[in-house]
């Protein structure tokens, strides 16, 4: 057998692109022409990514809206005291009208309200979560990839470890054992989470370690802890951020799954998860009850993963050039 | 090949045995004590010592866990408090109703997402590729849960041509009953040629099925048209293209199976996924099988239960990945020498 | 021998190509004309970046990129317009009447299906044969292009072959449909010296067996001269100089192919790239409006910066320039 190069993940499909010279008639220009546009800095790029890409702006609008809501939301909502505890007998369970948009539910609370004040409970949670998970994966990341050797094999072997469990399996049985409140749901979602982060920061970590000035810092006598945090970790925040970013989408639908179980928030928080959850009772009779949490959920998913879309699209050189 | 398979499956067991660790890790050092939970709310401090030491939790750590292992080598995945049954035996109960679900989502969602894919590559940027997207980015961000009660609104409660839950019919469960077979009900009536039986069984299965599918054939169709496009832009393509190949030539003899190499890892996880998410989907549907188990269980905080489950789909999981590997091999010839 | 009398068989006429790019079009090509006949052996060489690959897949109708788009010119083959030709026709042409050979066949061979699978079909499509005809006829041209064991080889899969190995199935792929045009693409260029040798020499032999007509495109001035009956320099996306190949060698009348060929090492002229000239590559965002030479060209006038000097023949000579060199010319010095 002769020798080849595969690429190390062993992925199929893909094969050696360098070693071939003289092709810069074909392709060169219009990357030399990208050069110069990143030259003129990220703005110029969101732009024109944004042009070229009506989806990924239409999500990025989504998303500015979903923010404005939440942040709005006392002021949004026709009915600020329905996002908690009121009660209104008299109207349980009406169908969406003109002043119940969405209905409202069988303690007579107007659902628009709660959806919106649910805005800001799902972006609360869904930012925590991947904070907290950046927490934990970014330090164990950045230790395995600048130290190497033995914490390196203990950390990503008990990271793969964690990744052979399908992530709402573990938040589940996680959260379960931590007992029914939001906050445990949170933990449990950002401990089947890290890994994802602790392998892209190892990653750079490995990379950035032979740059000439870490390498000048650690012959200054820098100390490992004061590298790894001003030159390694500073260093890689942006792909971690952008995975971050494509990650809101999914979390928050993994949250929203636990509350639905009844593993996260809890009443009377309008949590949509919990929403639909205690909707099911009532669902077949009056179906405006599930309908506009879960749309909810939905559009903010939607708008999360149109973003996420456009970033990978953007950060994906073999897809950017065609 | 034989060296590579080999090699796949040692590693596979060292995840198996870190799958315990933390299974382990999970039910013993999360701050809630299982002596207590054992014995229930009302237990006295003597009975959850009594429990302690019946459970050996007043032995150190260590041994507590190398009695874990042994437990788990001998496929005792402990008691369940609410049904009182062995897991194992429930989980054996259960299987095959979430395999034939999943199995049957799996087919759908493969059926549905590798075309949708591979004509979003082919037409890029065309009105089909625009609506390819948005279906497919739909699709991976619908909550389950919430999607299977829209289906049950929509095909249950407006049109009333599916049932609402349930695996059969319980009129044809007992008039036309099935013989005890491989307790995949399809497969069952099938070879009894017990068609009433079928046709419900058929019938019950499509909602959770289409639940089930819509995610990963979302992801599927992503990975497809990105793997494609990806492909497209390979010599050997061009090579195609020079010598005037078709185009359907080209995308569907060629550039589909270089994609479906790096693809078919994506097509494995998500089916493992969905083995996570069926207790979402099992919940709704009134679905007996493991998923359902497991939603059980957290409800009524089973918890031997719950770690049952937790330790079989992960170890489910990681079977799949290895056979994926060794598929992957089979595929992409260059693979093996990696 | 290309005769001029007679009809070219490649005829390409004003061909003006552009990428598409965020900042705006980039004019790679702007091919005032090109003429290959029959039978003939005609070399395309310059820098990398002048456009010589991107002529060789325009041809054929391959734009490299979503983004490249001809925007005017024509490709004539047989008299008829390859850029206006319709998918099927086209698919009819390519493989059977031109086909190519590419610069890498490692990445121009699907690594996961037998090298034999897209000869055996290339048999089938063009030439019409049933399978177990193909299967003949490819063991016979592998064993024209000196592949031993035919029969072992048709199965393997592209990574288990060597560079040469592989090389020699590009080109049995390419001769498969009998074309009368062979486009070579930097056929040697990611080979090892050795192997090159050994495929050059193999191109040669089955060019004056088949007299197939061949676009050489190549940086390597030594290969030029050993297979090719004409040569044509390329700038900055245009043809600058078309010759005889022994006539450009000894007197090049551009002043771009004159430092062309001072840049080849005296010593062992052969398999040696061409070094870089000085000055830098043509600025290609903007449309030249003298010659594209003009910056870098040290017997630059005023009339080069406004004026755009276009392909005119003297005998079996074109030449793009408003100062050509004569032989013995004096201002040679200046170049050197």
């Amino acid at each position: 057998m002769t020798t080849t190069e595969v690429d190390d993940r062993g992925g199929g499909g893909r094969t050696d692109q360098g070693g071939r010279p003289g092709q810069g008639s074909r392709t060169d220009r219009p990357s030399e022409a990208q050069d110069q546009a990143t030259r003129r800095g990220s703005l110029f790029w969101v732009w024109h990514v944004l042009r070229q890409n009506p989806l990924t702006a239409l999500g990025a609008a989504m998303v500015l809206g979903l923010v404005l809501a939440a942040l709005l939301a006392p002021w949004l909502a026709p009915f600020p005291g329905d996002g908690g505890v009121d009660v209104h007998p008299k109207s349980q369970l009406l169908a969406p009208s003109l002043e119940h948009p969405f209905g409202t539910d069988e303690l007579g609370r107007d659902l628009f309200s709660r959806v919106v004040y649910g805005a800001r409970i799902s972006l609360f949670t869904g930012s925590l979560v991947i904070g907290l998970a950046l927490l934990i994966g970014i330090p164990l990341g950045a230790a395995a990839g600048y130290l190497g050797g033995f914490v390196d094999e203990v950390i990503m072997r008990f990271v793969d470890i964690v990744l052979s469990f399908p992530p709402l399996l573990l938040a589940t049985a996680l959260a379960a054992m931590l007992g029914s409140s939001l906050v445990n749901a949170m933990i449990a979602v950002a401990v089947a989470w890290w890994p994802w982060y602790a392998r892209i920061m190892r990653g750079q970590a490995v990379a950035l370690r032979e740059r000439g000035y870490v390498e000048a810092a650690r012959a200054g006598g820098v100390g490992t802890l004061r590298i790894l945090t001003r030159h390694i970790i500073a260093n890689s925040l942006p792909p971690l951020i952008v995975q971050a970013s494509m990650d809101f989408g999914s979390v928050i639908l993994t949250s929203a799954s636990l509350s639905f179980l009844g593993l996260g928030a809890q009443p009377p928080q309008p949590e949509w998860g919990l929403l639909i959850s205690t909707g099911r009772t009532f669902f077949l009779t009056n179906w405006w009850y599930v309908t506009f949490p879960g749309l909810a959920i939905l559009v903010t998913a939607v708008a999360f993963n149109l973003v996420g879309d456009g970033l990978r699209e953007y950060l994906d050189p073999r897809l950017r050039s065609v | 090949m034989w060296a590579y398979t080999l090699r796949r499956i040692a590693l596979g067991i060292v995840v198996l045995l870190g799958l315990t660790l933390v299974t382990f890790l999970i039910a013993r050092v999360v701050p809630s004590d299982p002596a207590a939970r054992w014995m229930g709310p009302r237990a006295t401090a003597e009975q959850i010592g009594a429990a302690r030491v019946k459970l050996g939790l007043d032995k150190p750590l260590y041994v507590q866990y190398l009695r874990y292992m042994a437990d788990m080598a001998r496929g005792d995945l402990g008691t369940s408090i609410r049904t009182h049954q062995p897991v194992r035996k429930d989980l054996a109960a259960m299987l095959p109703a979430t395999v034939e679900l999943v199995v049957v989502g799996m087919v759908l969602a493969v059926l549905v997402g590798i075309p949708l894919g591979v004509l979003s590559a082919m037409f890029r940027d065309s009105p089909m590729d625009h609506l390819g997207r948005v279906v497919s980015v739909t699709s991976v961000s619908l909550p389950t849960f919430w999607l299977a009660m829209i289906l049950q609104l929509v095909f249950f409660k407006s049109l009333g041509i599916l049932p609402l839950a349930d695996r059969v019919d319980s009129i044809i469960k007992l008039t036309y009953p099935l013989r005890p077979g491989t307790g995949f009900y399809l497969l069952d009536s099938l070879l009894q040629g017990n068609w009433p039986f079928f046709h419900s069984t058929l019938a019950h299965l499509m909602l959770p099925a289409v639940t089930l599918a819509a995610y990963p054939a979302g992801l599927v169709a992503r990975m497809i048209r990105s793997s494609m496009l990806e492909v497209y832009q390979e010599d050997y393509i061009r090579l195609g293209r020079a010598f005037g190949f078709s185009e359907s030539l080209i995308t569907f003899r060629y550039a589909l199976r270089n994609a479906l190499a790096p693809a078919l890892t994506v097509i494995a996880l998500t089916f493992a996924y969905s083995l996570g998410s069926t207790f979402l989907v099992e919940a709704v549907f009134n679905w007996p099988g493991m998923g359902k188990y497991a939603a059980d269980a957290v409800t009524t905080a089973d918890y031997p239960a719950i770690m049952g489950v937790t330790i079989f789909i992960a170890a489910l999981y990681v079977a799949l990945n290895i056979l994926v590997d060794i598929a992957q091999a089979v595929l992409d010839p260059r693979v093996q020498l990696s | 021998m290309a005769e001029p009398q007679r009809l070219p068989l490649l005829e390409i006429r004003n061909l003006s190509l552009e990428f598409a790019t965020p900042l705006g079009p980039v004019y790679a090509l702007n091919l005032g004309g090109l003429d290959l006949y029959p039978g003939e052996v005609l070399g395309l060489v310059g820098e990398s970046g002048s456009g010589k690959s991107l002529t060789a897949s325009t041809v054929l109708g391959l734009l490299p990129s979503r983004r490249a788009r001809v925007t005017s010119g024509q490709v004539l083959f047989d008299g008829r317009d390859l850029l206006r030709a319709t998918p099927a026709e086209l698919q009819h042409i390519r493989g059977r009447d031109i086909s190519m050979i590419f610069q890498d066949p490692m990445a121009a061979l699907n690594p996961v299906f037998p090298v034999g699978e897209p000869l055996l079909r290339i048999l089938r499509l063009h030439r019409g044969l049933r399978p177990a005809e193909a299967r003949h006829e490819a063991l016979r041209i592998l064993d024209e292009v000196q592949i031993p064991d035919p029969a072992a080889i048709l199965r393997r899969y592209p990574h288990e072959l060597s560079g040469g190995q592989r090389q020699r199935i590009m080109i049995a792929m390419a001769i498969a449909g009998g074309p009368r045009l062979l486009v070579a693409d930097e056929p040697t260029t990611a080979l090892d010296v050795t192997v090159q040798e050994q495929v050059i020499r193999l191109l040669q032999a089955l060019q004056r067996a088949h007299g197939t007509a061949v676009l050489f495109i190549t940086h390597n001035m030594g290969v030029v001269a050993r297979l090719a009956d004409r040569v044509a320099v390329m700038y900055g996306g245009d043809v600058v100089e078309v010759a005889p190949v022994a006539e450009l060698f000894s007197a090049p009348r551009h002043p771009y192919s004159r430092l062309l060929l001072d840049a080849i090492p005296r010593v062992s002229a052969r398999r040696e790239r061409l070094p870089a000239i000085g000055g830098e590559v043509p600025d290609l965002r903007r449309r030249p409006v003298g010659c594209a030479f003009a910056p870098r060209c040290p017997l630059v006038t005023a009339r080069c910066l406004s004026e755009r000097p276009s392909l005119s023949a003297a005998g079996a000579r074109q030449v793009a320039c408003f100062h050509p060199l004569a032989a013995g010319d004096s201002r040679t010095e200046a170049l050197a």
